[in-house]
């Protein structure tokens, strides 16, 4: 990628920060130039004429030209103060120049300066983020990989995503091979629910299937929708959502007493973007109140980063299965008839005969010289 | 009483001078003399494993079945080429390098007097512990020749369909001909495989002992023929594998 300094995308790119002290730097450089230079121009001024005066007054041509020594000092300082007066001006055109090329550099600095404590909030916010994933999320992706007992597995995926989103419940969802969603984990904890898993009660709920029966995409299901589209969806309220259909949702909270409010649906996808399943976790509860609020959005993002590590484990799990099955067919291609076949042909002929003959030979004579060593 | 031992396989590939180079360096550093007789002229890798050089060789196995020396002149003690000094000695009788179409290979019945007796002379003259021979693989009379003059034939497989097709005919083929003792050794198993579960499959499928399910890593490959794993990771699980396999096959 080449660097071009001088498009203003190139600049506009920096941040303030960078740019401020690219235009301090300039000013400083300039100020140290000027300073330097009248520094310098000084300095030979006062030694030349005070060498004159003081050394060699007679001989030298400026000397003479001066009526006394009061004379020179004042020429002096004249130099002096005209150098002076030369410096001011030097470092306020370098600071209206430096003011100029941040504006230059920069259009609009206000703008920057919002994005500057915009930018200190999202930091925080960052850094909060990344000590989640680092405390939270990634020992739970730990977690996950070392479990060997599916069931467990995939209760443990919905159980942590819950906990860590403060949801009051939340279904974990499989994805057939002839494209259904399986419910494979159900907890509530308000309505004292634990279906699949480890908890021995099976789940009667009807897969959700991602086509209709015309091979339509079943885009009115959220969980389908994100099981299609590959895309989390984050809801607030799924009685006022618009776009899907929460029928099956009403039916459970109107046979159950309950209000499924807010829904956070999450799909597992695999490194080939193929969504292998997916995560909802309903009714987030304010950790405060107890109160059911909506998924915040950086619950979402953390959700989705514990969601990825949770696929990593279920693949890793599929894997090894299907290796585990590999080795109990590969035994099995033995092809017996092929095998007699093969062994006949060889037994059979005369060379084979020959040599079995010429075996027993040895194996008797080795035995019997064997017998006679020991002997 | 010195043992016969024959590293055979159905496959060219599965680790047959892999192995057997490994048994006899670990039986040598336990103080034992061994010699390895190289059969297999289609592709030579044994001298290479003990860093004996082709013009080193004065005489290969070839040349014995010539009839152009004795066993023992193509016997080199090759115990001064690694890297470490031995307890034991190990001898090596090289497969001929040079040309393969001229060379004698083991080819009918009656080579196997000729094979049994090259092998009790080696044994007799060099006071060998253990005689170990790197077959041709398959079911070709070179293969089945050699085959007469072991007291125990270690059968290499990897899994693959081939090599449970292949070593199946050659375990029943095998079996006519009288061999004492008959092992199963798996190499390159993958390590996400449950190993007890290979060997009692294994076991199950050809009826026979398995002597070891090794697992294929990538520093046996990585030393690509040139060095001795055992005496590379001494303290490496493979290693302690192959001694355990080494003490089973002469005990
Ligand atoms: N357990 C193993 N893991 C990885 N590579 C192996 C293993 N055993 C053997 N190999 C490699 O496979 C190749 C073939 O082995 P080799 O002993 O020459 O087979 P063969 O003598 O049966 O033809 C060699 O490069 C060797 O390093
Ligand atoms: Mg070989």
């Amino acid at each position: 990628m080449s660097k071009n300094f001088f498009s203003t995308q190139y600049w506009g790119r920096l941040s303030i920060t960078t740019k401020f002290t690219l235009a301090v730097v300039v000013l400083l450089a300039l100020v140290a130039l000027m300073a330097l230079t009248s520094f310098l121009a000084l300095t030979s001024v006062r030694r030349q004429t005070e060498a004159v005066l003081l050394t060699n007054p007679q001989s030298s041509q400026p000397a003479l030209e001066m009526a006394d020594i009061e004379d020179a000092r004042r020429q002096i300082n004249q130099t002096g103060q005209s150098a002076t007066t030369v410096l001011l001006v030097t470092i306020a055109v370098t600071v209206i120049l430096a003011f100029f090329i941040v504006l230059l550099l920069n259009k609009s600095i206000t703008r920057n300066i919002n994005r500057l404590t915009n930018a200190a909030t999202q930091l925080q916010e960052e850094k909060k983020r990344s000590d989640n994933l680092l405390n939270v999320v990634i020992p739970i992706g730990v977690a996950l990989s070392a479990e060997q007992n599916f069931d467990r597995l995939l209760e443990k995926i919905l159980l942590e995503a819950k906990s860590f989103c403060h949801a009051d419940a939340g279904t974990l969802y499989l994805r057939t091979e002839n494209d259904n969603l399986n419910f494979v984990i159900v907890r509530n904890d308000s309505l004292n629910i634990a279906m699949g898993g480890t908890s021995g009660n099976s789940i009667d709920f009807p897969p959700v299937p991602l086509f209709n029966t015309t091979g339509k995409p079943n885009h009115s299901n959220v969980a389908a929708h994100v099981a299609l589209t590959g895309d989390s969806i984050n809801i607030p309220d799924a009685y006022r959502a618009e776009g899907f259909n929460f029928s099956g949702t009403k039916d459970f909270d109107q046979t159950t007493g309950y209000r499924s409010t807010s829904f956070l649906t999450i799909p597992l996808k695999n490194a080939r973007n193929y969504v292998v399943g997916v995560l909802q976790l309903i009714n987030a509860l304010d950790q405060n109140t107890g109160q059911i609020v909506a998924f915040s959005q950086s619950l979402e993002q953390i959700a989705a980063s514990l969601s990825s590590l949770a696929t990593v484990a279920l693949e890793a799990y599929i894997r090894e299965q299907n290796l585990r099955q590999e080795i109990q067919q590969l035994r099995i291609e033995i092809d017996e008839v092929k095998r007699q076949r093969q062994v006949t042909e060889i037994v059979e002929t005369d060379f084979f005969q020959d040599l079995q003959a010429k075996a027993r030979n040895i194996r008797r004579r080795g035995r019997s010289s064997r017998l006679e060593e020991s002997e | 009483m010195s043992k016969t031992i024959l590293i055979h396989s159905f496959r060219h590939g599965v680790g047959r001078s892999t192995i057997a180079a490994n048994l006899a360096f670990l039986l040598a550093s336990e103080g034992q003399r061994v010699a390895i007789i190289d059969t297999s002229t289609k592709a030579p890798a044994t001298h290479l494993l003990f860093g004996l050089k082709e013009d080193d060789m004065a005489y290969s196995f070839n040349d014995y079945l010539l009839g152009q020396c004795d066993i023992q002149q193509a016997a080199h003690n090759v115990t001064g080429h690694l890297k470490e000094s031995l307890k034991g000695q190990i001898f090596l009788v090289p497969a001929n390098t040079k040309s393969e179409k001229t060379a004698r290979q083991l080819n009918d019945a009656q080579d196997a007097l000729l094979l049994n007796t090259g092998c009790q002379t080696l044994i007799d003259s060099l006071g060998l512990d253990a005689l170990l021979i790197d077959t041709q693989p398959g079911v070709s009379e070179t293969a089945l020749v050699a085959i007469t003059v072991a007291d125990t034939l270690v059968m290499i497989l990897g899994l693959s369909k081939q090599d449970y097709q292949g070593t199946g005919v050659t375990m029943d083929v095998v079996r006519q001909l009288d061999v004492p003792r008959v092992v199963l050794i798996v190499n390159e198993a993958p390590t996400a495989f449950d190993f007890d579960e290979i060997e009692t499959k294994m076991e199950q499928t050809y009826n026979c002992e398995v002597v070891a399910v090794l697992p294929h890593l990538d520093e046996v490959m990585a030393l690509a023929n040139k060095d001795i794993f055992a005496l590379r990771y001494p303290n490496h699980s493979l290693t302690t594998q192959l001694r355990k396999a080494a003490i089973n096959l002469t005990s």
